[in-house]
């Protein structure tokens, strides 16, 4: 025999029970959102807080570092000065001849009755030089000695353009050397 | 009007939580949510102070070190070297007594001073400024060796570009006697200094050993004392009646 289900609560009474049951979880969701909220503004408020404190205080450190490096401003000058100065100077001289020591090359050239004439430095690094013999003694002369200078390897390239002989015998010479 | 009063009963029952549930919405909306990105900027603001810092605290312990006498000797002597400014006067009277000590006697000489002008208004070129001069002169070889040799080694840095014989007298003696004439070209060298000598939030540059050794080769260059060049003396006035 089947059951029969008797209810005795009244419809009204059931839609003031449904009704009860929906305010309780209306009730606890929102006890729950409002804990949350309660407690994630608290920590958003304590982080503003701590983290504004600690820029600050970065700030006055930032603030009394660069007053203490304004009194080092002429000592930063004077390496700043010293660094640019450095870069030209060292430009300079890696590009400057030291004809001196050029010079002291060449005088292994000389030879009686030769004379220098003309010597440039060329800022591809040759050296360029005329010169004159008053003879064919001294033209000899010369020859003998460059190749000699030729064979010590005192210079990495030695071209011998020109030999004139003018009217009154000399002979112009005009040679290029490039150094090491 | 039984159902109006529960109308109104479940109006009253669900006004307070519907509203609780709004205000929190629009406190999350208006304060909370602004609030976080805040906090989150400025996480990101102390992280950049703490690199800031730590720059400055380099920079300071750096500027501690230096000393600053030996600092000014330096920038001194890379000056004399290498002058801000071009001042063919004082090139001049340099030579003058480089050609002196090295008893050369100094002809006529032709300067080429280029771009004269005051450092404000100067442009920045890239890499040092030359002037060119051309000497004549008149000595033996072995004084123009010790006079080439003292351009070489001196302050300012000068460079000698060209040598140009015109005649060279044959001494009996020796080729080191013989008198020589002719013309020197030689080239002198500026640079205007750096138009900022120092920036708080700048790195500060460091000297290493290869630029103390070219400081140190510097020391030891001669520095020329310019020669005065005297006035003439002007008589001015009646001639002296009284001359003895």
């Amino acid at each position: 025999m089947p059951k029969v289900g008797i209810n005795l609560i009244t419809q009204e009474g059931r839609e003031h029970l449904q009704l009860i049951r929906v305010k309780l979880k209306i009730k606890r969701y929102l006890t729950v959102l409002g804990g949350i909220f309660v407690v994630g503004s608290t920590i958003t408020i304590a982080l503003f807080l701590l983290i504004s404190r600690t820029v600050k205080a970065n700030e006055q450190q930032i603030s009394s570092l660069k007053s203490q490096i304004n009194t080092f401003q002429k000592s930063e000058s004077y390496l700043i000065t010293i660094n640019d100065r450095i870069k030209g100077i060292d430009s300079v001289l890696k590009n400057r001849k030291l004809v001196g020591e050029t010079m002291d090359l060449l005088s292994n050239l000389y030879v009686p009755g030769f004379e220098l004439i003309n010597l440039e430095f060329t800022s591809g690094g040759s050296i360029k030089m005329i010169g004159r013999c008053e003879d064919s003694q001294s033209l000899t002369n010369f020859n003998a000695r460059l190749e000699e200078v030729r064979s010590q390897k005192l210079f990495s390239q030695i071209y011998y353009p020109q030999v004139t002989r003018s009217l009154e015998g000399k002979y112009n010479l005009s040679l290029e050397f490039k150094e090491k | 009007m039984k159902r109006s009063s529960s109308g109104n009963q479940k109006l009253k029952e669900f006004g307070l939580p519907l509203g609780v549930l709004l205000i929190i919405c629009v406190l999350t909306a208006l304060v909370l949510i602004p609030k976080v990105k805040e906090v989150l900027a400025m996480r990101k603001k102390v992280e950049a102070q703490k690199v800031e810092v730590g720059k400055l605290s380099t920079k300071l312990a750096d500027l501690q070190t230096l000393s600053e006498p030996e600092l000014y000797d330096s920038a001194n002597l890379l000056l004399t070297a290498l002058p801000a400014e071009k001042d063919f006067y004082f090139v001049l009277t340099s030579i003058r007594r480089i050609f002196n000590d090295s008893s050369v006697v100094l002809g006529t000489f032709d300067f080429s001073p280029g771009e004269v002008s005051t450092q404000s208004s100067a442009k920045k070129t890239k890499g040092p400024q030359v002037m060119k001069m051309k000497l004549s002169f008149e000595t033996t070889r072995e004084n123009l060796n010790v006079l080439m040799d003292k351009m070489e080694n001196v302050l300012p840095i000068l460079e000698i570009e060209a040598i140009k014989f015109d005649r060279v007298s044959l001494a009996t003696e020796s080729a080191s006697s013989a008198i020589s004439s002719g013309q020197l070209t030689l080239r002198s060298f500026s640079l205007p200094l750096p138009k900022l000598l120092g920036n708080i939030d700048s790195p500060l540059p460091k000297i290493s050993a290869s630029d103390q050794k070219l400081i140190e080769e510097l020391k030891s260059y001669s520095l020329v004392i310019p020669e005065t060049l005297n006035p003439e003396s002007q008589i001015v006035g009646k001639d002296n009646p009284f001359p003895f």
